[in-house]
């Protein structure tokens, strides 16, 4: 049995009260858990970066003397679930690694690192205020790690130049220049030496030969673009073997003055072509809106094609909120096409996941206002619904009624209506429950009906009340309480809406009665609570952790 | 029961809102939407959603002799439902089946959506003010509603009536019989002035509606814009009255401006300072984001000042944005919209200078003892203790960060104070090399001693400053 949501409360506000806990308006992640140990909890909710009163230097500081206090039975523990630490905490953890010259350790937690941060270590071990630190705070010299240990630093980079893609050796050219000039590493062989070439005097003789041909085309594309022109470069990366990634390729454009939304470019359709092509799965979502006006239909199966291979086929993990704020961004024109070949696919993708990530046992029970459609929530709900046992209850002024499931099916199709259309849906799907402004719900019954429920399964709310005793009290026996709105105070009970606790810590529950998002906005955040509440609850049973003393 | 209420839109049906019931729709032909109209309905004593849906089926009834009624029940989904699980009240009908057959009449399905039927509305006439609910709240909007000649129809009417009734009460000498008349007689002034003190504005309006009108057409007489005819369409841009019609132009003309047919770089630049000069053409694309996107890319700046000594001692990190300032401002470095930059104010809030850069460029100059050469200008920032506290902020800034990353540098900063070695500064200090939560105590007594100022509301300025949490 994974330990209780009301067990990572009370944890957390013993630690709180013996200040081995931050509050939650200095959390990244504001969530009220703790494992129990105070370094764990770091890994998961704790930026570097400035919250409302502290810098980043006092955070960098705070988990740094964390980091350089784990045992090695907790360094193992990070280590083994590194996957679900925050990126800051797996560099410090690595860097404690180093600093302990336990350097299976240190790449264990670096392998979990995006390449931009691998690349950068050196840059952490010798000058941590490049890597760690945004602005002036960059030029400041000091060292968490007192011996560097360079000889062993440039062994280790030297397996990291051999790891790394020819594409990462292209994006991420100022990071290796950088680390390089610091330990002042010594390129040997031909690779490396292509490698130089390319950081130091940006040049790529060599490359090719190099097994590095990427820098090759790029540094091509560049030269035709200044001459001849956008047409020589369309047809020059028409022919080549190598696609250049989306950022450098953008880079290029926009350094040569050629923007893609304009129809009297030269070349600009071949141009336009190589964009979608040379876009990764993020990207190819992110760019979405900006690219809406000149997409053509092949443009739209192409960034489908991405992203359903990279996501449902490759496992790679977009959020939910990420995705869906791409695509509701998209003019509507836009949202019809992509909507059966990208979202939908990736909404069911969705939906097993956030099913997958719920603690048994089931049904998850979804409990809303009768008269308050939310898109958004329903969407969630549906998304839920179409991978894992639901039912819905609606509350009125004078009961409650349980209603059929409302299935992706039916909902799918009207994800790109305008609004007159939607609205015309939810008065075709719901008829005039959306017309009533009644904001009185019978809780008593409403009570009564959660009481043949089991407290064990999950409760999604989306219901905007506090301070309401029956409400509160029926809400005592269950153990997952996820609210949509602010919390109404259950033990077992977790606001989604992520800034409910920030505001609550400062304004009281009155102050912090309705997250600035609304529930629409907590529930595309929805699928990423179960993952930082799945991880809490790992981390809580693992060697460490426990109740405090 | 009779009542005003305003149409809107909702799933491309027109609705109103009435208290206590919600929104209800409208049988065809609909009314217009964003109209004002007055719902009639005879006997109907308290309007809720419950006795609206009685009062509709008994009076079809009545009138037909059948059940049928004119109220709409949504598709499946109202069939389907099941039945309630729990409720404190008498089971709802079930859709489809209305308050009919008959008088015995149950609550409307929850489902159900009012459709009124075209005999219980109609637009609303000024004279519905004298005795209709809802009066108060819809008064506020009447005029974009109620052409000008309904209002001068309605005084016609209702002045000398409204005269004679407060001839009527006083004339009454009982006290306690003038106390029971003035109550109506205050209603009536509060209905019928309340109408006509929008008269004025509803004035206002058709003036505007006509000089929009007027403004539009020498607009159509102006086109197209041509290099021979630019003097007369600033001129006629300028005179129009309707903020929407020269908003309009002003736009059309910087498409102009950007096209493939029009003017050079030079000519261009000529037309902007142009523009600039009419103080209403001017303000008119001070805050008009439209225009400055159509001109971004097209905005040819000179080139930026050189050999310059520039305080930015009180600048202010931003995002240059495309608009008159850039124009008009002194450039230091490649600046353009979109860049960071620190904007240098007069004293009277006037942006004077742009220096390419953000907060890291003041520490540079800070670093280099207040003066540092770039962009072949000279910058430079006053030492602390002057007028302004940006300088002493940037000090405390860095020492507050030194106190976490390492103590040791940061009390260096103190060593001109001539602290005892056992000072309490030094304790902490060496406690907070190896606990971080002596660090910020470190960070508050460095800044108290050297600066004389409370740490947290040093702390609170520099945030503000800060354009972003990164700076």
């Amino acid at each position: 049995m994974p330990v209780s949501i009301r067990t990572l409360k009370r944890r957390y506000k013993i630690h709180l009260a013996l200040g081995r806990a931050l509050p939650p308006h200095d959390l990244g992640f504001p969530l009220p858990f703790s494992t129990g140990n105070p370094l764990y909890d770091a890994a998961l909710t704790e930026k570097l970066s400035a919250t409302r009163t502290m810098s980043e230097a006092e955070h960098l500081r705070r988990t740094w003397d964390l980091a350089r206090a784990a045992t090695a039975e907790e360094t193992r523990v990070l280590a083994l679930h590194s996957r679900g630490l925050l990126n800051d905490f797996r560099l410090l953890m690595a860097l404690r690694c180093w600093e302990q010259e336990d350097d299976e350790g240190a790449a264990a937690f670096l392998r979990a690192l995006p390449w931009a941060r691998r690349l950068g270590f050196p840059t952490a071990v010798i000058k941590p205020s490049a890597t760690v630190f945004t602005g002036w705070r960059r030029s400041l010299r000091f060292r968490l790690v007192d011996e560097p240990r360079f000889p062993a630093l440039r062994e280790l980079y030297r397996q990291l130049l051999r790891q790394a893609p020819p594409v990462i050796i292209l994006k991420y050219r100022a990071a290796i220049q950088e680390a390089a000039a610091l330990m002042k590493y010594r390129f040997e062989g031909a690779r490396e030496r292509a490698i130089h070439a390319w950081c130091f005097e940006n040049q790529t003789a060599g490359a090719s030969d190099a097994g590095l041909s990427l820098l090759g085309a790029y540094a091509d594309a560049r030269t035709t673009l200044r001459e001849p022109g956008p047409g020589a470069l369309a047809t020059l990366l028409e022919g080549a073997p190598e696609t250049l990634p989306l950022t450098s390729y953008a880079g290029l454009l926009g350094s040569a003055g050629v923007h893609l939304r304009e129809d009297a470019q030269a070349a600009v359709v071949p141009l336009r072509d190589y964009a979608v092509r040379s876009a990764t799965p993020v990207e190819s979502l992110l760019r979405l809106r900006q690219w809406a006006p000149w997409l053509q239909e092949r443009h739209t199966e192409t960034l489908a094609q991405t992203v359903r291979a990279a996501v449902l086929e490759g496992g790679l993990e977009v959020p939910f909120h990420r995705v869906t704020q791409a695509y509701m961004s998209a003019p509507i024109e836009l949202r019809k096409r992509v909507l059966e070949p990208l979202y939908l696919p990736l909404l069911r993708h969705f939906g097993r996941q956030v099913a997958g990530l719920l603690p048994p046992p089931g049904p998850l029970t979804y409990v809303q206002p009768g008269n308050a459609l939310q898109s958004m929530s329903l969407l969630l709900y549906a998304a839920v619904a179409s991978a894992a046992d639901t039912r819905m209850l609606l509350l009125y002024r004078d009961g409650v009624e349980e209603v059929p499931g409302l299935t992706l099916d039916r909902i799918s199709p009207h994800l790109a209506d305008d609004p007159w259309e939607l609205q015309q849906w939810l008065l075709a799907e719901f008829g005039g429950l959306a017309t009533q402004h009644d904001r009185h719900y019978d809780l008593g019954a409403a009570a009564r009906v959660l009481k043949g429920l089991d407290p064990r399964a999950p409760l999604l709310l989306n219901v905007p009340m506090w301070d309401n005793e029956p409400w509160l009290a029926a809400l005592l026996p269950f153990e997952q309480v996820f609210n949509l709105n602010g919390a109404v105070g259950a033990p077992g009970e977790v606001s989604v809406a992520q800034d409910y606790y920030v505001q609550m810590h400062w304004g009281g529950t009155r102050g912090a009665g309705g997250s600035r998002a609304g529930a629409d906005g907590a529930a595309l955040r929805f699928a990423e609570l179960l993952d930082r509440l799945r991880m809490f609850q790992t981390l809580a049973e693992a060697p460490g952790a426990g109740d405090p003393a | 029961m009779k009542l005003i209420t305003c149409t809107h839109v909702r799933g491309r049906r027109t609705a109103c809102h009435i208290e206590q019931g919600g929104e209800i729709f409208f049988q065809d032909p609909q009314p217009p939407p964003d109209a004002l109209v007055t719902l009639d309905f005879p006997g109907l004593r308290r309007l809720n959603r419950a006795s609206l849906v009685k009062w509709l089926s008994s009076r079809e009834t009545n009138r037909t002799g059948h059940p049928a009624v004119p109220l709409a029940t949504t598709g499946d989904s109202a069939e389907e439902a099941p039945p309630p699980l729990e409720q404190g009240s008498p089971a709802p009908s079930p859709a489809g089946d209305v308050a009919g057959a008959g008088s015995a009449v149950g609550p409307p399905s929850r489902r159900q959506i009012v459709d009124l039927p075209p005999t219980c509305w109609r637009l609303t006439e000024l004279d519905d003010f004298l005795d209709a609910g809802g009066w108060e709240w819809t008064l506020w909007g009447v005029e974009q509603h109620i052409a000008l000649t309904e209002f001068r129809a309605f005084a016609e009417r209702w002045h000398a009536d409204t005269i004679a009734r407060f001839r009527g009460v006083e004339d009454i000498a009982s006290a306690e019989a003038r106390s029971a008349a003035l109550a109506p007689l205050a209603e009536r002034l509060q209905r019928v002035y309340g109408v006509l003190q929008h008269a004025g504005a509803r004035a206002e309006h058709e003036r505007m509606q006509a000089v929009e009108h007027l403004d539009r057409q020498h607009l159509e007489a102006l086109r197209p814009i041509g290099a021979d005819r630019l003097k007369d369409w600033l001129s006629a841009v300028e005179a129009m009255e309707t903020d929407a019609v020269r908003s309009e132009a002003l736009q059309e003309l910087a498409r102009y401006l950007v096209g493939g047919g029009g003017p050079g770089p030079e000519e261009r630049a000529r037309i902007l300072r142009a523009i600039s000069r009419r103080k209403k053409l001017r303000e008119a694309t001070e805050y008009d984001s439209d225009f400055w996107e159509i001109l971004s890319d097209h905005l040819d700046l000179p080139e930026p000042a050189r050999d310059l000594v520039v305080d930015v001692t009180n600048a202010h990190p931003c995002t240059v944005q495309a608009n008159w300032d850039l124009l008009r401002a002194t450039r230091v470095g490649p600046v353009a919209p979109g860049r960071s930059a620190l904007a240098v104010y007069t004293e009277r809030g006037r942006l004077r200078c742009y220096v390419r850069g953000d907060r890291t460029l003041l520490f540079r100059i800070r670093k280099a003892g207040g003066e540092l050469r770039k962009y072949g200008c000279t910058l430079r920032i006053q030492a602390p203790g002057g007028a302004s506290l940006r300088p002493m902020l940037l000090d405390i800034e860095r020492l507050d960060t030194l106190a976490h990353v390492d103590p040791a540098q940061a009390v260096e900063a103190v060593a001109d104070l001539g602290l005892p070695a056992d000072h309490l500064l030094y304790r902490t200090a060496r406690a907070a090399a190896s606990d971080h939560r002596q660090a910020r105590l470190l960070s508050d007594l460095l800044i108290e001693l050297k600066y004389g100022v409370d740490a947290d509301v040093a702390r609170t300025l520099i945030r503000s400053q800060s354009r972003t949490r990164g700076l």
